[in-house]
């Protein structure tokens, strides 16, 4: 089977046209938020060039947070729902390992920035450890999907690991408040709904969150069609070993 | 601008890594595709 190393994001067997429009509309904006990012946006007073970093952290956390949420309420959706629909299932597989790259993502764009403020890659910080923990817990998570065992069997198994592992966001985003951290408090949500930011340094991030949650829409999209390719690979190969145990029967 | 390497180096491992795993998600969706009749293709 011949396939190129660099198939074309066009032409996918997953894609729709709304798929590809959505592509086309994230790969712009992508661009656009790294001109603002690197280019357009002034440095911060305080944490002079360091805060570009911010345009791609927040977003890569707040998908992560996003994605884990998600897996949870697909697989909540699947374990309840009246049809024990797989495709439930398949949309919090594809979130959670797309929560994974960004969760991962987070952690390498936030040792960067520590690495400038802080001088140094890690430290042993409520906000660090817990986000590392979080990190761990879904790559368990999609560890648990790979046991084997039938597409019900995965489903049910890995929607209560989801259910659970959830629970561990609260923790992640209120730790900085819960104990003494290195790490900043929240610069937009505050609880007093003071922003202590400059305008286009706002936009920017903003637009940071939002071309990161299309991205994630988009991946996920494709993702979980991947997934149904996958499922419906094994569920043919399943009944052609079926098949073969017949024929030798008879 | 200072700590370009670091900065730049923050949104170059940011692309990379997407870009790298949606790469290898449309190889396998090539790769699954020849193997699966269109009517399991619930999107086409």
């Amino acid at each position: 089977m011949n396939i190129h190393p660099f198939p074309s994001p066009v032409d996918t067997p997953t894609g729709t046209r709304a798929s590809r429009g959505l592509g086309i509309v994230v790969f712009l904006s992508m661009v656009l938020l790294t001109l603002l990012g690197l280019v357009l946006t002034d440095e911060d007073v305080v944490q002079g060039s360091t805060v570009r970093l911010m345009y791609i952290h927040v977003p890569a956390a707040w998908v992560a947070y996003l994605a884990f949420i998600v897996t949870a309420i697909a697989s909540a959706m699947y374990m309840w729902g009246k049809q024990h629909s797989l495709t439930f299932d398949r949309i919090a597989g594809a979130s959670a390992e797309v929560g994974v790259i960004f969760m991962g993502l987070s952690l390498v764009t936030g040792s960067l920035w520590g690495r400038l403020t802080w001088g140094t890659y890690w430290q042993w910080d409520p906000r660090l450890t817990t986000t590392a923990f979080l990190f761990v817990t879904y790559v368990g998570y999609l560890a648990v999907r790979d046991l084997g065992g039938s597409h019900q069997q995965r489903a049910k198994r890995s929607g209560v690991v989801a259910l659970l592992a959830v629970l561990e966001i609260p923790l992640v985003h209120f730790s900085v408040v819960l104990w003494r951290s290195l790490h900043q408090k929240a610069s937009v949500l505050q609880p007093n709904g003071n922003v202590t930011m400059d305008g286009l340094m706002l936009f920017t991030l903003l637009f940071g969150v939002a071309v990161f949650t299309l991205l994630f829409v988009w991946m996920v999209l494709h993702r979980q069609r991947v997934l149904t390719l996958a499922d419906a690979i094994d569920d043919g190969g399943l009944e052609a070993a079926l098949q073969e145990r017949r024929n030798e029967a008879n | 601008m200072d700590h370009v390497s670091f900065i730049v180096g923050g949104y170059v491992v940011t692309f990379v890594a997407v870009g790298a795993y949606v790469l290898r998600m449309f190889r396998q969706a090539r790769k699954f595709n020849s193997a699966i009749a269109e009517s399991d293709k619930p999107w086409r």
